[in-house]
């Protein structure tokens, strides 16, 4: 019984969604109708666009009844309302509305990495190391050695300000020589005496102030980087450090500038150097990323060593908080999965979701509802949104509805 | 005096611009006339669901995709119910295009 009424009820309610239908056609047909004229069509064009229109709307089932366009069936399509005065309404113009989402302007706060700005830094002091070699062929430098040779943190304080201006003095010698006499003796504090071959007393001190990553390149190049950019990494040393760097940017700029005039031979070795210098530097930057807590969040956006690890989602205000916790617990995870990332392509993109076609002609594929919307809310996850003048095709039928309530979960 | 253009792609509308491409493809009618049709078509419909439509709907589902662009809410549910007069239909993949209602012109 219930289902024969369930049935009932379907034909009535495609019925009437025919009637509307039928309404409309008549309708618009009557309304063109002053437009043919006026271009001077003829009316059974008028006529055969009506009955191609309504053939098509029963070919796709819209309508039923073929036979609807008698007039005697619409009773109600007769009046043809001439007060219609809907405004000019252009999607794509400005519109300025008060709406109940609104959608945030996306906020990146800029917090700069701070690892990034010491890798290039780092390529630019490479051929100071043996600078210091200069000193001690200098004989008249040589006085500075013992002086310089203690390396302990409390006396090289005094030492830069000695060392460099002893520097300036000896700017203009040939850095050739003193590169290849380079015994690569490195990180020790001993007493340097005026030896060609010695360890450069002014390495030891740049050493610990910059911490261990100076100890990875001297170990793997027989050089060093001294860090110009700022705060050491290393804790212990941060102020000793910072003044040090400060006093020795000056003098390796200087230094650098003479150096590179005889380059040559050398070119070859600085970029063996650079790269090993590059995997320290990465090294100690992944190490810190690790851990994590030390270093600068990035709160700006997609990180930028995982290119698709992270999901972003910057419209919803009350979730920037959580976003970088998550960022920071996503940075350690895909360090192993993701080493070697293929560059970003079209291919990522997720296409189930708007694929026009979807292999196989499925019969009801592609449901869909048209309508305007009164209000969307979200709750966290929870959406709710009302509708208003909506078709839907569903199934392969059509409803229609002058109000549409709708909650759901994301 | 345009209306939204959102009806265009319903099952009526299709129909509609379908049979005018072939008028217009035959050179029976020219596409000017064509676009005017078209026109008269959005405010057809728009006024005929202020008179003619009564219908009440409710509907739930998963919520997959939003999108919010160009004050066009585009929505793609799953597994949704829609409920109309104790009539349940039940699809898995659903579209749902929404234009605002308020723009006051409408």
């Amino acid at each position: 019984m219930s289902n024969a009424k369930q049935q009932a009820k379907e034909k009535e309610m495609a019925m009437s969604v025919s009637n509307v239908y039928l309404h409309v056609v008549e309708d618009v047909i009557n309304n063109v109708r002053i437009d043919f004229q006026s271009e001077g069509v003829d009316d059974n064009v008028l006529n055969e666009l009506q009955s191609l229109w309504e053939l098509k709307l029963v070919q796709s089932g819209a309508i039923q009844d073929p036979t609807a366009h008698d007039p005697l069936a619409n009773p109600a399509a007769k009046p043809i309302p001439q007060t219609v005065a809907t405004p000019v309404l252009d999607l794509n113009g400005p519109y300025v509305a008060a709406e109940e989402y609104e959608t945030p302007p996306n906020d990146f706060p800029r917090v700069p990495a701070s690892t990034s700005s010491r890798e290039p830094v780092m390529f630019q002091y490479m051929p100071p190391g043996p600078s210091e070699e200069s000193l001690q062929i200098d004989p008249g430098q040589q006085h500075l050695a013992p002086r310089i040779g203690n390396g302990t943190p409390s006396s090289y304080m005094q030492q830069p300000a000695s060392w460099m201006n002893q520097k300036h003095r000896g700017v203009e010698l040939n850095m050739n020589e003193t590169y290849e006499e380079r015994e690569g003796d490195t990180d020790t504090a001993q007493a340097p005496v005026a030896a060609p071959g010695a360890p450069p007393i002014t390495k030891d001190f740049l050493t610990i102030s910059t911490g261990k990553r100076k100890h990875d390149e001297i170990s793997s190049g027989q050089y060093y980087i001294p860090q110009r950019d700022g705060a050491v990494d290393d804790e212990l040393s941060t102020s000793m450090g910072e003044t040090c760097e400060n006093e020795g940017r000056e003098v390796l700029g200087n230094w650098q500038a003479e150096r590179s005039v005889g380059r040559s031979e050398d070119l070859r070795l600085w970029l063996q150097y650079r790269r090993s210098a590059d995997a320290a530097i990465e090294q100690l930057i992944h190490a810190k990323l690790l851990q994590g807590l030390s270093g600068v969040a990035q709160l700006d956006g997609i990180d930028d060593e995982y290119d698709d690890a992270v999901a972003e989602d910057y419209n919803e205000p009350e979730d920037d908080l959580p976003v970088p916790e998550a960022k920071i617990a996503v940075n350690a995870e895909p360090t192993e999965s993701e080493g070697s990332e293929p560059p970003l392509c079209e291919d990522d993109d997720e296409d189930d979701v708007d694929d026009a076609d979807r292999g196989d002609d499925e019969p009801d594929t592609n449901h869909l509802v048209l309508a305007q919307f009164d209000k969307v809310t979200r709750s966290k996850n929870k959406w709710k949104c009302t509708l208003k003048d909506g078709i839907m095709h569903l199934n392969n039928r059509d409803i229609l509805f002058v109000k549409a309530t709708g909650e759901f979960e994301f | 005096m345009a209306s939204y253009e959102l009806y265009r792609k319903s099952s009526i509308g299709m129909s509609l611009t379908d049979a005018l491409d072939e008028l217009v493809t035959n050179g029976t009618i020219s596409p000017l006339l064509a676009v005017k049709v078209l026109m008269q078509f959005d405010r057809s419909m728009n006024e005929a669901f202020s008179t003619k439509v009564k219908a009440k709907t409710s509907f739930k589902g998963h919520l997959h995709t939003y999108r919010f662009c160009d004050n066009v809410w585009t929505f793609i549910l799953e597994q949704a119910s829609f409920k109309t007069d104790n009539d349940v239909t039940a699809v898995d993949r659903v579209k749902i295009v929404a234009c605002d209602a308020k723009i006051l012109a409408r």
